[in-house]
């Protein structure tokens, strides 16, 4: 009888949980590629090399096909293109810079499977006589006149695994589609390389397949709208620091000298976020998320300048006030401007006419909605839906449903589904 | 993915389980004593017993990172008070249970920002439902399963006092020598864990013991 109690007591201080981890992979390391120049491409050489590869080697691991897209973010002058391959198969995506060397393209980077922890490094090279030369020269391509080869490794190996991507056809492209990332770019508790509702994933995610993202905002005890999901400071969120209950009882300064997210970021404020968007990412569309109670002129001050600065520097990008729930609702309609307010409604149609919502969008378990998008695009309004992250949902309701876009933690899973459409 | 299940879902009904056990082998043990005694089972004393103790908590977890540039992972003070209190009730036979609060001071810090200096105290009174079993006469372990009621005390640029919920466990053994029938004095050490916000230590406390009422 003792021993089952002592034996009970010391399974409670071994019991203990796996802490699991995905971190990017050192990739700096290929001399061949350190050593490459640069590789200015022009837009037009960059639109001709995207687009749906066959991979004929390393099928086993990315699956039959994947879509090729260049993304770009920008660091003071300096502007980084990344080529991201999606892939369907467990979610996953490769991400790589590029330089030349010779005549060849070389594509440098890592691998990450969403599905699971699975990371490694990847190696790339478009010979020239393989498609360098026909990218750079703008040529017409058609199905296998790029070839992009390389390997990849597991973890922190040196890559050794060959892999071939052969290109099939361009991208799907029919009219405008927004894949949203959900949190800015992702939730942190799926391992990204940084966290959710922070700069640093502002001007990741696009790497991710994100063409948009929607990102929580609440307000600081002294009034200040900053970037933060839950209602508490927690450790999903947030490093420990000894703050601990509702958000709203701290001060901007107090947060900012004592709290760090999961990757050491500061908490952003909103303006910090909107800048980041503006200036240092190619994103399109920004769903601010109402996640508190209470005046949203603050809010929507910042949105009428940051879309006067995207203006101005000849950005293409919208701006909206997400309203989640009546509360939110009742505070936006209390702005004397709210009709020239563009503004993201989640709640019914009546409510979508009343706040002269530019977008409808449902929660995805209400399903595909095909008669009520049709009325909200009648009325020269679009649709998306949230969060779908199943691949099976995705595949569904890009096949059945007409929605104008699709808000997910795996933006990279949208971007493959959306663009491998025929 | 992540896998974040708290530790309370193993341990509560582990500690279920165990004291439904002890309580029926200890019924069993009375009944298979002579078992041509029927009804003459004899009751023994039960009493209810109260501790109260005192003496120094460890914080053991980690605070901040040394990546975050913030400074708080070297300006952790890890050493402060802690008080326990505790009534059991004593059965006749050897699993009791009982309630344990009390108040636990994990961890302080202070953080120079340019001129501007401030504070931070993170302390939890803790609401526990505790099982206990004497191990020898004077040893007796104790394991509890509850709520952790914490309290942030910030003072920069303002003064905050901000609460948040704790589900948690402790464990202790005390050693308890007698000083009369109803009194007794002792030590005990006690592992402290607030589980959700993974606040953890060790302490050790001068414990007294009063048997305040007994039948």
């Amino acid at each position: 009888m003792r021993m089952i109690f002592i034996i009970a007591i010391l399974f409670l201080f071994s019991s203990c949980k796996k802490e699991y981890q995905a971190p990017v992979p050192d990739y700096n390391n290929w001399d061949a590629f350190t050593l490459a120049a640069p590789l200015t491409l022009s837009t037009q050489s960059r639109t001709t090399m995207e687009g749906i590869y066959k991979l004929t080697n390393g099928a086993d691991v990315f699956g039959d096909s994947v879509a090729v897209k260049w993304n770009y973010v920008i660091t003071g002058t300096d502007t980084t293109w990344h080529l991201s391959v999606f892939s369907g198969k467990d979610i996953a995506y490769l991400i790589c810079e590029g330089k030349r060397s010779g005549g060849d393209i070389l594509l440098n980077g890592y691998w990450r499977k969403m599905a699971g922890v699975e990371t490694g490094i990847v190696r790339l090279t478009v010979a020239a006589t393989q498609g360098a030369n026909l990218v750079t020269s703008n040529g017409s391509v058609v199905a296998g006149s790029i070839i992009i080869g390389g390997v990849f490794g597991n973890g922190q190996t040196v890559p050794a695994i060959p892999i071939v991507l052969v290109y099939n056809r361009k991208l799907y492209h029919k009219g405008p589609f927004q894949i949203l990332a959900h949190r800015s770019g992702g939730r942190t508790s799926d391992l990204l390389p940084a966290s959710e509702n922070s700069v640093a994933m502002i001007r990741k995610t696009a790497e991710f397949g994100s063409t948009g993202i929607e990102i929580d905002v609440r307000l600081t005890s002294d009034g200040i709208p900053i970037l933060y999901h839950d209602n508490t400071l927690n450790l999903r969120e947030t490093q420990k620091s000894g703050l601990i209950g509702p958000i709203e009882n701290y001060s901007y300064a107090q947060l900012s000298t004592f709290v760090r997210l999961i990757h050491g970021e500061k908490i952003p404020i909103l303006r910090e976020a909107l800048d980041a968007v503006v200036y240092q990412t190619g994103l399109q569309f920004v769903w601010m998320d109402t996640k508190y109670s209470g005046s949203l002129q603050v809010v929507r001050d910042l949105q009428k300048e940051y879309l006067q600065k995207a203006v101005a520097a000849g950005r293409t990008l919208n701006i909206v006030i997400g309203l989640p729930t009546t509360d939110a609702t009742d505070h936006f309609l209390a702005l004397p401007d709210f009709g020239a307010a563009p503004n993201l409604c989640e709640l019914s149609l009546a409510d979508v006419d009343k706040t002269n919502a530019e977008i409808w969008a449902p929660r995805f378990t209400l399903g595909t909605q095909n008669d009520e998008v049709a009325k909200v695009h009648a009325a020269g309004k679009q649709a998306f839906v949230w969060t779908l992250d199943v691949p099976e949902f995705v595949q569904q309701y890009l096949r059945d449903g007409h929605f104008d876009g699709i808000l997910s933690n795996y933006p990279s899973n949208i971007a493959f589904y959306y663009y491998v459409q025929q | 993915m992540y896998n974040n299940k708290p530790l309370i879902n193993i341990i509560f009904p582990v500690l279920l389980f165990c004291s439904t056990k002890l309580a029926a082998q200890d019924t069993t043990a009375k009944s298979t004593k002579d078992s041509t005694e029927v009804n003459v089972q004899q009751k023994g004393k039960y009493a209810f017993v109260l501790y109260a103790g005192g003496g120094l908590f460890s914080y053991f977890s980690s605070v901040g990172s040394s990546s975050s540039g913030t400074g708080i992972n070297t300006a952790i003070v890890r050493y402060h008070p802690i008080g326990t209190f505790r009534i059991m009730w004593h059965p006749d036979h050897r699993l009791r249970i009982g309630l344990e609060s009390g108040y636990a001071n994990f961890y302080s810090y202070e953080l120079k920002n340019g001129n501007k200096t401030g504070t931070v105290n993170l302390a939890a009174i803790p609401v526990l439902f505790v099982w206990s079993m004497a191990i020898t006469k004077r040893l007796n372990v104790f394991a509890g399963v509850g709520s952790y009621f914490m309290t942030t005390r910030l003072n920069y640029d303002g003064k905050v006092a901000s609460h948040a919920l704790s589900l948690g466990f402790n464990a202790s053994v005390n050693y308890i020598q007698p000083v009369s029938s109803r009194f007794g004095i002792g030590a005990e050490l006690k592992w402290t864990e607030a589980s959700q916000t993974r606040d953890y230590g060790l302490s050790a406390q001068l414990m007294l013991e009063w048997k305040f009422l007994e039948w």
